[in-house]
């Protein structure tokens, strides 16, 4: 069957869509980038071991995400900023303002009622604000990142994070945990540091509605609630946050 | 010379500094840095000295500047200082500083103990530079400078010699604007990494080769025809385009600068020295011509009118803002310059760079973005 893929290779994972002539997603696939065996090719492995397509079948790829220039495979890369828009845009039309918070870096993006980029902004190179700052603290509280919003909806009050700095709230948390502090307030303390910074970021570019969350920080509950209270607005986020980059990469292959 | 081998000489220059520096002090020559922002260098060239730009290092690593600079200042001034340590500047023979911005301010003091060997000569620019008092006392200041030049090189500066290091100097300057102009009627006929290094060299050999090369590049390019061109016409922003990768990525995304604003390039040359009754008195008259400027006191924040002009007739299709992290007085400004270009219907970027930023992908990545956004607003514009 004819179809087109779209990679996006982020920092922490790597994406994979598939989907027809039509845009329909077929089949996808998520792994993480980590060391060892190439993630791009495990990621397309695992793709077509989902779905009937045949390789040879492919009528085009896109590669976007922090890896793309490196995977041999796509016929042209386009920025994530872009597929970004041109996912979301699909799934989600009304949404003018697009946060997605990745593994290492964070973008807020704007765009018009015909999906085009109007205006956009990245954090600088710092964890702050994006998921790696989730699973470091999630490494010191010994919990799963899949486990943390159920802890934060448990949470009877927000502790206070009060360091951005990744390194330093790693040691502030560790201080918390042993002064006492239940898990559930400090994973809703974690939350509420990562949505200010985030806030800050799409403040810059400026708030218009609909608000989405993408990226597998849309994974988080936990985050849509804290970012909700920080920007004032209700945040909406599409069923697979994770893949849109992806998805817009493949839907771009296949325009 | 053919336009290759102008090029390559100038890129040569940039490329071999304290090369060109340890050469003419063999030839029995001073050296005289000359630090951002503005300096007088017709004062350096009229005492026969060899004026070289110190505008620091691309990629160069902090460690020893860390001293005297907390993480947050200015790259520019940190990697200036690094190399201050490092005995970079063991040549040179005094260093030309100013105190246009809080971090300038703070190397003017700390580069007496980074380099204590490195003599200062220093100027300080009135705040209040419209007024004609301001003439009087730039015209002071200047002959102190002049006399501190006179001391340094042994040489006496006459109205004679400063005449003509004036007249030399102009004569380059209208040659980089004429080239600045060719380079927005005919986009794509340089590089962007090219249009840099001719800019740039200037700094970094002799002004009278520089104005001779920079007439016959003029000829060469103005006998050219107009290249395709089918990228986007870019107006830059800012202290500097470096490291110099963020320029070839700009290459690759068909970005073709047409006209900036930048403090290493076009505002080291966008007024003439103007005429007036001693050539001192016309050196303290230029900058009293200077309209909009970032580094001087602007109440009345002209810098986006003057970008917006200017991004008029360059006929910009977008703007970059490049953004020097921790340049607070750029970060002032920008909300000013953003405002103003949107409202012409342009879109900008802010892009935050270091000098000393040694990874470029978070760059790529935004401007690649911005290629595509700006693309794809042209293609539906031209479907509706
Ligand atoms: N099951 C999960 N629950 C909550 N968060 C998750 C989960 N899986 C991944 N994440 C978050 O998603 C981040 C990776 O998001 P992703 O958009 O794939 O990043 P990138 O594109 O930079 O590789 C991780 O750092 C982590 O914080
Ligand atoms: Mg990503």
């Amino acid at each position: 069957m004819e179809h087109y893929i779209g990679i996006d290779i982020g920092s922490t994972a790597t994406k994979c869509v598939a989907v027809d002539r039509g845009g329909n997603v077929l089949a996808q696939a998520v792994v993480p980038s980590g060391a060892g065996t190439r993630a791009d090719v495990r990621a397309i492995d695992l793709l077509y071991g989902s779905f009937a397509g045949k390789r040879e079948e492919c009528a085009g790829t896109i590669a976007t995400g922090y890896g793309r220039m490196l995977y041999a495979g796509a016929d042209k890369q386009i920025s994530e900023i872009t597929c970004h828009a041109k996912g979301l845009h699909r799934i989600l039309p009304e949404v003018r303002t697009i946060i997605d918070v990745g593994g290492q870096d964070l973008k807020a993006i704007i765009i018009d009622e015909m999906g085009m980029i109007e205006q956009f902004a990245m954090n600088d190179k710092c964890a702050a604000g994006t998921g790696r700052f989730l699973e470091v603290m999630c490494r010191v509280m010994n919990i799963e990142l899949s486990e943390m919003s159920e802890y934060d909806s448990r949470a009877r009050e927000i502790c206070q994070i009060s360091n951005t700095c990744t390194v330093f709230a790693e040691s502030e948390v560790i201080s918390k945990l042993a002064q006492g502090y239940a898990i559930e307030d400090i994973v809703a303390g974690i939350y509420d540091s990562i949505a200010r910074k985030i806030s800050g970021l799409v403040k810059r570019v400026g708030i218009r509605r609909e608000v989405a969350l993408t990226g597998g920080g849309g994974l988080n509950e936990g985050l849509v609630r804290a970012l909700e209270r920080h920007i004032g607005v209700n945040i909406q986020v599409p069923p697979q946050p994770q893949i849109i980059g992806a998805l817009g990469a493949a839907l771009l292959a296949a325009d | 010379m053919e336009k290759s081998e102008i090029i390559r000489e100038m890129q040569h220059a940039v490329a071999h500094i304290r090369e060109t520096v340890h050469e003419k002090k063999q030839e029995g020559k001073k050296v005289i840095g000359c630090a951002p922002i503005f300096v007088p260098e017709e004062l350096v060239i009229a005492s026969g000295a060899f004026p070289v730009g110190i505008w620091g290092g691309q990629k160069v690593s902090l460690s020893g500047s860390q001293e005297y600079f907390p993480p947050f200042a200015c790259s520019v001034v940190q990697s200036i200082t690094e190399l201050s340590m490092k005995g970079t500047y063991d040549d040179v023979d005094a260093i030309m500083l100013t105190s246009l911005c809080d971090t300038l301010k703070c190397m003017s003091q700390t580069i007496q103990l980074s380099a204590p060997k490195l003599q200062p000569i220093f100027i300080k620019h009135p705040q209040n530079y419209r007024l004609e008092c301001a003439v009087e006392y730039m015209v002071k200041e200047l002959n102190r400078v002049k006399e501190e030049l006179e001391e340094v090189t042994g040489n006496k500066i006459t109205e004679e010699s400063l005449k003509q290091a004036i007249e030399l100097c102009n004569r380059d300057r209208r040659a980089l604007l004429r080239f600045k102009k060719l380079l927005a009627e005919k986009p794509g006929i340089l590089t962007n990494h090219e249009r840099h290094d001719v800019i740039k060299s200037r700094l970094y050999m002799d002004r009278e080769r520089h104005a001779q090369l920079m007439e016959e590049l003029n000829e060469k390019l103005e006998e050219e025809p107009v290249p395709a061109f089918d990228g986007i016409r870019l107006y830059v922003c800012g202290v500097m385009m470096e490291p110099v990768e963020l320029l070839d990525i700009l290459d690759e995304f068909g970005f073709a600068i047409v006209g900036d604003e930048l403090v290493q390039e076009s505002r080291q040359f966008r007024y003439m020295v103007p005429e007036g009754l001693s050539q001192v008195e016309r050196l303290a008259r230029q900058i009293q011509q200077i309209r909009g400027e970032a580094f001087l006191y602007d109440p009345k924040k002209e810098r986006d009118d003057v970008i917006a002009e200017e991004c008029k007739d360059v006929r910009a299709d977008a703007v970059l803002f490049s953004l020097m992290k921790f340049c607070d007085t750029d970060e002032y400004d920008y909300p000013w310059v953003r405002d103003a270009v949107q409202a012409m219907g342009l879109p900008i970027l802010n892009l935050e760079i270091e000098q000393i930023m040694q990874s470029f992908e978070g760059a790529r990545t935004r401007l690649q973005a911005y290629a595509e956004q700006i693309k794809s607003r042209a293609a539906a514009r031209q479907t509706s």
